[in-house]
């Protein structure tokens, strides 16, 4: 049976793609839903190739890499296959392990632009309409979003805010109040104080 | 800063903008070059700061801008980012870049503030302009719309 191949270029990178049609999904025949084979070239650095498996976890290291880099997080990836780790000059790391026994690990180092060129495969081989995978589980997902935006349909987003200030005026204004009224009072029995001590200097003075 | 990171690269940025916005029928959203002008003043570290709320689909149309942008500019950005890695090698574009990105941003922005000021600050601002470059080449796909409006939301 021949097996489709698929190529993803972007600049130095290329990610070649094989496999075959799943017929039991009535599957077009150009497509590729089990994924038998994959390479990716970089140029000047050694060929990464694997099965399914393999794909998935370089897949997901590197999308979370990426993302991680762009939000100036903890950037550090480490899985059972592959690690990758920001190295000095501001390139990355990325360490490949063999899962048979007795393999060294692969290292290789590289720049920004082959990562953003391997990522962009990456893209592609996503929004390919010929290969057919998976990728939900291989996004990396944020739970909330720091920025958030208002609803102007919302009723209580436009009454709120004017609520709150008129809120928070009255509250400081009746603050200041209470603290003007014992001020004043304190100062009336000080000035009383005052008077009394002056009377009874002077009646010594008289007497 | 991914805007004017673009208009860095490309001389007739403000142009390329328009175009693109026609292009991708974006003009319901944002009709004229003022309006774009205006979003982008919306931003309080530049000099002509307007206080203005982006509407959520403003930001969507401004993200589609910068990523459609980006893919016309890639072999650029991907030029840019190459010589910062080799820059012992060939520190050419780095460098030209380094230092347009840098008066660009003392014509438009407060140069008075802190922030502006360490934007401006060739010891600090290396990071900085590397990481506007490379979320810039990684926005060029569907996807990288959909990443970059996720660092955006979450920066």
């Amino acid at each position: 049976m021949l097996q489709n191949k698929y190529k993803f270029n972007q600049s130095s990178a290329e990610l070649v793609i094989t496999g075959l049609p799943d017929y039991s999904k009535s599957d077009n025949p150009k497509n590729i839903s089990i994924i038998s084979n994959w390479q990716l070239n970089i140029i000047d650095l050694p060929t990464i190739e694997g099965g399914i498996d393999h794909l998935e976890s370089v897949l997901r290291a590197f999308y979370k890499y990426s993302s991680l880099i762009l939000l100036e997080d903890d950037e550090k990836v480490e899985s059972k296959l592959i690690d990758i780790i920001p190295d000095q000059d501001g390139l990355h790391k990325v360490v490949l392990k063999s899962t048979k026994d007795g393999i060294k690990p692969l290292t290789l180092r590289i720049g920004n632009a082959e990562l953003s060129d391997i990522i962009n495969c990456f893209d592609q081989l996503n929004q390919s309409e010929n290969v057919k995978l998976d990728f939900y589980d291989l996004l990396p997902k944020f739970n909330k979003t720091k920025l958030k935006f208002i609803k102007k349909t919302n009723i209580l987003n436009i009454i709120l805010p004017p609520i709150l200030a008129f809120l928070s005026i009255s509250f400081v204004s009746c603050f200041l109040l209470i603290f003007y009224e014992s001020s004043t009072k304190q100062n009336e029995n000080i000035s009383f104080l005052i008077n009394k001590d002056r009377n009874y200097r002077t009646r010594m003075i008289k007497m | 800063m991914l805007l004017l990171a673009l208009e860095t690269i490309d001389l007739n940025g403000a142009e390329s903008m328009f175009t693109l916005l026609n292009n991708l029928n974006l003009t319901e959203i944002i009709p004229t070059k003022v309006s774009i002008w205006q979003l982008r003043s919306s931003n309080p570290i530049r000099k002509s700061h307007l206080r203005n709320n982006i509407k959520i689909s403003e930001f969507d149309a401004l993200i589609r801008i910068v990523t459609e942008m980006s893919k016309y500019l890639y072999p650029y950005i991907r030029a840019i980012l190459s010589s910062k890695d080799n820059y012992k090698l060939s520190p050419q574009n780095w460098n030209n870049f380094q230092s347009r990105y840098t008066e660009l941003i003392q014509e438009r922005f407060n140069t008075e503030s802190i922030i502006v000021q360490k934007l401006i600050d060739t010891n600090q601002n290396e990071n900085l302009y590397k990481k506007v470059l490379l979320n810039l080449a990684l926005c060029i796909s569907d996807d990288g719309y959909n990443r970059l409006k996720t660092v955006l939301l979450n920066f």
